[in-house]
């Protein structure tokens, strides 16, 4: 394996969750790596730990146990605003119920981010503008997130995603909340970013948007129970 | 930038929690920003004159303590001399002057050597002011007038210097016109503008060592800063009041004399006090107010906090939540700050008509610029105190557990908000409870002060300045005689019952001094309580309304010098003859060679004389023509409403004097309104701030109790849907009510115990630990949390268990 191709590793993740004096295992020893330009998705029914590991992958929770490389860096120790700067420019998150923040238009949702990273304001502007055209959005750059329907928010979740320009997109049920049509359409717009090169981490128990992946990692109870390569 | 953008849409776009928590804040920085104006104006503003800091007044004292005795002539002319620390030292006296011309008018002024005008180093807007030559018996006489009177009574006249007005039956030359807005500022007769300066010609004879009715005004030298040339000061006139000791010390023993620097007297001891409590209870106010508002930020920060999880997920760190959160408060406050403002400059009206008629500079209350940085300083703190623990709280939310519980869990952040409301609620009761404890006790104190009987005719007396001055009243006999008649004429009036005459009133202080009585002998080194001295007409008590507790008054007649019968108070009586009723016994001034001895014919009830909270010290009345004042009051007892009476009255003086004013028209309930004044002032501003608290708390509760009932919708369904009646879940919420009311009135006590040191000396006839004020305080603060819970409560009693099931 080429070490230099690989963006993601895990080694050994668990985490658990302390309520009480009530120990719950959320994840018991994940080995993982996703490559660059790589599709995964993760499966597994409900309550066997897909988005506790969507959150450590996504820097946003910390695993109790393992080893966590990111682009060659570890990172599963970092403290709070470390992970907030990685976070920020290595991914790109995109939410079931898109996530947008209502009080911001389409364009300063898509900013928001860039913002985060301190880049100047032509800078910004620039990258909003290329993500929102890449998903077809920027007819409806003033608009508020309540004036669109739900497929139109989820592009522009993508959009924002897409707008730092991160080393890995990490969707956790993208079409959880939309209708059969729009589902599609997003899913072909992940699809269609993957082609151009993006490094993809969708969670989904939806086997129909799971065939996209070029692989599948299933998870039961905290532990990943097999892998499984797409046939396309 | 950003976050002020985002800050200013949330804000307009949630117009509802913005109207409530800017209000809020309007309210606590409002109450505050208007005690700053008032203080600002009458403390912090810079004296109107040259290097205001070196205005000291002098005054002699004790050499133990430092207390406040005029000056004698002597004492002037011996500090005058040997000083070296003044670049100009005067001394001045208050008086009432006449001003002749139609109509005559008394107008207040001041008896001062030349060096005092100088002293406050502005020049005069037209001519000059007075030379050491005209401090001099029998020279010219002159004098300076107010820019006021120059302009309202001669017209802004400019050829007015120099050419002579009639002032107190005498012609003066006009010499200068004082700066536009000049204020004399003195301890004595406060808020009074004086308006006519006239050379005050000191005695240098050693016979008038022990007059001390002139107060020193001084510059210090501007050779060294002000501190070390105070302390300079301190020490020179220590010296030289321990000199004057050696030379004289039958009137002098363990005398000095100090520097006090006028920016500080001017204001006032107890004026001081009072700001600083005004001051404290505003700000428990604005921590209401504050504890308020977060509370509302937390309520607003469970509502946002899907928005704070994608702000986490897509980069943001702690800190720049933090501070997008602080920014809206900050912008919050600012809002607040300017409404505050807003409230505090219509509310100086309403501040201004219950100001005390007696405080110096109080027309430069206002909004300036300066009160407004205050308010915007003090916006920006509030910003910090009321955003900082909402945005603590919202930068602890866990993302993931929010953006894939949809907003319904909020995990830590959910937690701490609902530790935290309760205790915020807790506070704002407990800081109300304070607040309304100090409001009843001032309240109460006010109420005593007003049902203390002050031992005499309050409603149907009338009193008014009479100054004779001048050469028809420059013998003893000239102004008895003056008296007597008009005391004849107004008795005869109809309605009058009786007509006398006084050199002061009760409650306004006076003259005073050591006395011995029979085996008592002269010895400098014994100290004798000061005791109070008026020089009455026989009528005198029964036109005041005082009783006369045995023996008589002093018959009408001559007496002047030698001996005099003097009727005294209870409490000399008392304090002399404990258990005797003292008729009979002499007493004679403190001094080695006393120039009278006086036999105490009658004893009479006790009147206060220095203010309506101060205890009636001992006090003997000489008859009046033992020794005529120059300055003396009416007194009229009418049989009914006195100041119909006044027009007669004018008429009956102009009969005797054409040139003769009528001035300071009051009844007895006046003069006792003006001494209760400062009381009233910041009694009804503590009951303003009370019920701010108050309603601040109540509102406050009332989102607590309704932000948790809320939360807990579908619990109460279930409740219901297992058949609980709605009176039990209304108690469930009125309980929580309670918790927060029994939380609040624990803390609130505890801290009352603590604070209520502050009004140690303000209470009057009440304990500062009053039982009854306390139970009441605690009952308005429990009614305030029931009624803020009842409304939450009736609201979750009505809730549909279908839909309460199905509510997140």
């Amino acid at each position: 394996m080429n070490t230099n191709n690989t963006l993601i590793t895990l080694e050994g993740i668990t985490k658990v969750f302390y309520t009480d004096e009530v120990e719950t295992h959320a994840l018991a020893g994940v080995h993982l790596q996703v490559k660059r330009a790589e599709y995964v998705c993760i499966a597994g029914p409900s309550g066997c730990g897909k988005s506790t590991l969507l959150s450590i992958l996504g820097l946003l929770d910390t695993p109790t146990e393992g080893r966590y490389m990111l682009n060659g860096q570890p990172v599963a120790s970092l403290g709070h605003a470390a992970r907030a700067r990685i976070r920020n420019r290595e991914v790109g998150f995109i939410f079931q119920s898109f996530n947008l923040i209502g009080d911001l238009t389409v364009y300063e949702n898509v900013e928001l981010p860039l913002t985060y990273r301190g880049l100047n304001a032509t800078v910004r502007k620039q990258r909003a503008h290329e993500a929102l055209e890449k998903v077809g959005m920027s007819h409806r750059m003033k608009h508020y997130p309540s004036q669109l329907s739900g497929g139109q928010q989820q592009r522009v979740a993508v959009a924002r995603a897409l707008a730092g320009k991160p080393s890995i997109l990490l969707a956790d049920e993208p079409t959880g909340n939309l209708d059969s049509k729009n589902g599609e359409a997003v899913m072909e717009l992940l699809r269609a970013l993957h082609r151009e090169g993006a490094t993809i981490c969708m969670v989904t128990h939806d086997p129909r948007f799971a065939r996209h992946a070029e692989r599948t990692v299933h998870l039961f109870d905290g532990r990943i129970v097999e892998e499984v390569m797409s046939e396309e | 930038m950003n976050d002020l953008r985002f800050a200013l849409r949330q804000l307009r776009r949630n117009p509802g929690f913005t109207a409530v928590a800017v209000l809020t804040l309007a309210l606590g920085i409002g109450a505050n920003t208007a005690i700053f104006s008032v203080f600002k104006a009458l403390v912090l503003e810079p004296l109107p004159y040259r290097d205001p800091l070196r205005l000291v007044h002098v005054w002699k004292s004790d050499i133990a303590i430092h207390d406040f005795m005029p000056l004698s002539g002597p004492d002037y002319f011996d500090l005058r001399a040997q000083n070296r620390c003044f670049e100009e030292l005067g001394a001045y006296a208050t008086a009432r002057h006449n001003l002749g011309g139609d109509p005559p008018v008394r107008v207040q002024g001041i008896l001062c050597t030349a060096a005092i005008l100088r002293a406050f180093g502005v020049q005069p807007a037209l001519g000059r002011w007075f030379t050491e030559a005209e401090e001099t018996e029998g020279t010219r006489r002159v004098v300076v007038l107010s820019h006021r009177l120059w302009r309202e009574r001669y017209a802004g006249d400019c050829g007015l210097v120099g050419r002579s007005i009639v002032v107190n039956g005498e012609g003066h030359e006009v010499v200068g016109i004082t700066p536009p807005g000049f204020q004399f500022l003195s301890p004595w007769y406060r808020g009074s503008p004086f308006e006519v300066w006239t050379p005050l010609v000191l005695s240098r004879d050693e016979k008038e060592r022990n007059g001390c009715y002139y107060l020193g005004l001084g510059r210090l030298k501007a050779d060294r800063p002000i501190r070390a040339a105070l302390e300079g000061a301190q020490t020179e006139l220590r010296a030289i009041g321990q000199r004057v000791a050696e030379a004289h010390p039958a009137t002098h023993y363990r005398k000095v004399f100090w520097a006090y620097p006028l920016v500080f007297q001017c204001v006032g001891g107890s004026v001081l006090g009072r700001l600083i409590l005004l001051f404290w209870i505003a700000g428990l106010v604005l921590l209401v107010a504050c504890a308020n508002v977060a509370s509302l930020l937390l309520t607003k920060g469970a509502e946002r906090q899907a928005e704070v999880a994608v702000r986490f997920a897509l980069g943001a760190a702690r800190g720049r939540i933090i501070r997008q959160w602080l920014t809206e408060s900050l912008l919050l406050a600012l809002i607040g700050g300017l409404a505050g403002a807003g409230l505090a400059a219509a509310g100086l009206g309403l501040l201004h008509g219950l100001l005390p008629g007696d405080l110096q500079r109080a027309e430069g209350i206002r909004i300036d610029q300066w009160v407004l940085l205050f308010s915007l300083g003090l916006s920006g703190v509030t910003a910090v105190i009321c955003g900082l623990i909402p945005a603590l709280t919202v930068s602890q939310t866990r993302p993931m557990e929010i953006i894939k519980g949809g907003g319904s869990s909020g995990g830590s952040s959910r937690q701490a908000r609902r530790r935290l409301l309760p205790r915020l609620a807790v506070a704002q009761l407990a800081i109300a409870l304070c607040v309304a404890n100090l409001a009843i006790l001032m309240l109460v104190s006010y109420g005593r002060v007003l049902a203390t009987p002050q031992g005499f005719e309050e409603q149907r007396v009338l009193t008014a300045d009479v100054w004779l001055w001048g050469d028809r009243y420059r013998e003893p006999e000239q102004k008895t005689h003056f008296w007597r008649q008009l005391l004849e004429q107004a008795e005869a009036l109809p309605g009058v019952e009786a007509a006398a005459v006084t050199t002061k009133l009760p409650l306004e202080g006076g003259r005073n001094g050591e006395i011995l009585v029979e085996g008592e002998v002269f010895d400098m080194q014994a100290k004798h309580p000061l005791v109070e001295m008026s020089w009455v007409s026989p009528s005198y008590f029964k036109a005041m309304g005082i009783a006369l507790v045995r023996g008589r008054t002093m018959p009408p007649g001559t007496g002047i010098g030698g001996v005099h019968e003097a009727v005294v108070n209870r409490a000399l009586a008392e304090r002399y003859w404990p258990g005797q009723d003292g008729l009979g016994h002499s007493l004679r001034p403190n001094s080695p060679e006393p120039t009278w001895t006086a036999v105490i014919v009658g004893v009479v009830e006790n009147v206060r004389q220095w203010g309506a909270e101060s205890k009636p010290l001992p006090e003997i009345y000489f008859r009046y023509d033992a020794e005529p004042a120059v300055g003396a009051k009416l007194i009229v007892h009418s049989a009914a409403e006195p100041v119909l009476l006044v027009p007669a009255l004018q008429r009956e003086i102009a009969r005797l004097d054409p040139d003769m004013p009528l001035s300071d028209v009051r009844t007895m309930r006046h003069v006792i309104t003006a001494s209760t004044a400062h009381r009233k002032f910041v009694t009804r501003l503590i009951e303003l701030f009370m019920a701010t608290a108050l309603l601040l708390a109540l509102v406050g509760v009332y989102g607590v109790i309704s932000y948790q009932a809320t939360h807990r919708t579908r619990e109460f369904g279930l409740r219901l849907a297992f058949g609980a009646s709605r009176r039990q879940i209304h108690r469930l919420v009125l309980r929580q009510a309670l918790w927060i009311a029994g939380w609040g009135t624990l803390f609130g006590l505890g801290a009352t115990l603590n604070l209520a040191f502050v009004l140690r000396h303000l209470l009057y006839g009440i304990d500062r630990l009053d039982v009854f004020a306390l139970a009441l305080a605690v009952v308005l603060v429990v009614v305030a949390t029931l009624v803020a819970g009842s409304v939450p409560a009736w609201r979750v009693g009505r809730v549909d268990p279908i839909n309460a099931l199905r509510y997140e």
